[in-house]
């Protein structure tokens, strides 16, 4: 197997039932925090893709200075609209200092909701050596937002 | 130590070595060939690199051989995948 871009299928569901909340603010949900966002990172001999349902630590890369389950995103920015189209992107980088591995795929996951996925995203295979890994965030607006419900 | 940090002889100050984490340890960065490499992978991702070989005299045998490489992933735009889905009529 390897690893493929998208958002994933049970996210799409689980918007329907209010199971993410990226804002400050639910109408649904008890809390009106934001919930904790991560990104792991993948080998290439991973599975991880549109299909899969929740963060898992099987395939993730290891190394010195790389914490199971990756590392919480920066969320500054509530979710917003322009036209039809409903997006949301981290509002920082996502780095790591010091780090060896080879990988292909990120994992975005909710950590406050059990860990459920929510996309991946794919690159070509790179490798890390005694060095720094950093995930530029694209900009954040409809047509190139990390997560768009067009 | 993790410094890729130039200085530099300008204006007449004296020059500091500069040191750089490395597979070896700490290695003083007039001891490193250093090389940036960017591309655009494609119209979603770009990728920026940069290696440091060796070129030192302390560790012969590591002499020409990568001891650090940084990346930089850049994703220039997420998935709208519902459009794709969306079958044009």
């Amino acid at each position: 197997m390897a690893n493929s871009a998208g958002l994933c299928t049970s996210f799409k569901v689980e918007l329907m039932v209010a199971d993410h909340n990226f804002g400050v603010s639910s109408a649904t949900r008890g809390s009106t925090a934001a919930d904790t966002f991560k990104m792991a990172l993948y080998q290439t001999t991973a599975s991880i893709g549109p299909t899969t349902t929740a963060y898992t630590a099987t395939g993730e890369v290891s190394s010195a200075n790389y914490t199971a389950g990756g590392a919480t995103v920066t969320n500054a920015t509530v979710p917003t609209s322009s036209g039809t189209t409903a997006y949301w992107t981290p509002s920082a980088s996502v780095s790591w200092t010091t780090v060896t591995f080879t990988t292909d795929c990120a994992l975005l996951y909710n950590s406050t909701r059990s860990n459920k996925s929510v996309g991946s995203y794919t690159f070509s295979s790179q490798t890390v050596t005694a060095g720094n890994f950093t995930l530029t965030m694209p900009v954040n607006a409809a047509g190139t937002a990390l997560i768009q419900i067009a | 130590m993790n410094t890729l940090t130039a200085t530099s002889g300008v204006m007449g100050t004296k020059v500091v070595d500069s040191y750089v984490t490395t597979t070896l340890g700490n290695i003083r960065q007039a001891d490193l060939r250093i090389t940036v490499e960017q591309k655009e992978e494609n119209a979603n991702v770009w990728v920026w690199v940069r290696e440091c070989f060796y070129i030192g005299t302390e560790f012969p045998e590591a002499v020409e051989t990568i001891v650090r490489r940084d990346v930089w992933v850049t994703m220039k735009t997420g998935q709208a995948p519902t459009q794709a889905e969306v079958p044009k009529t």
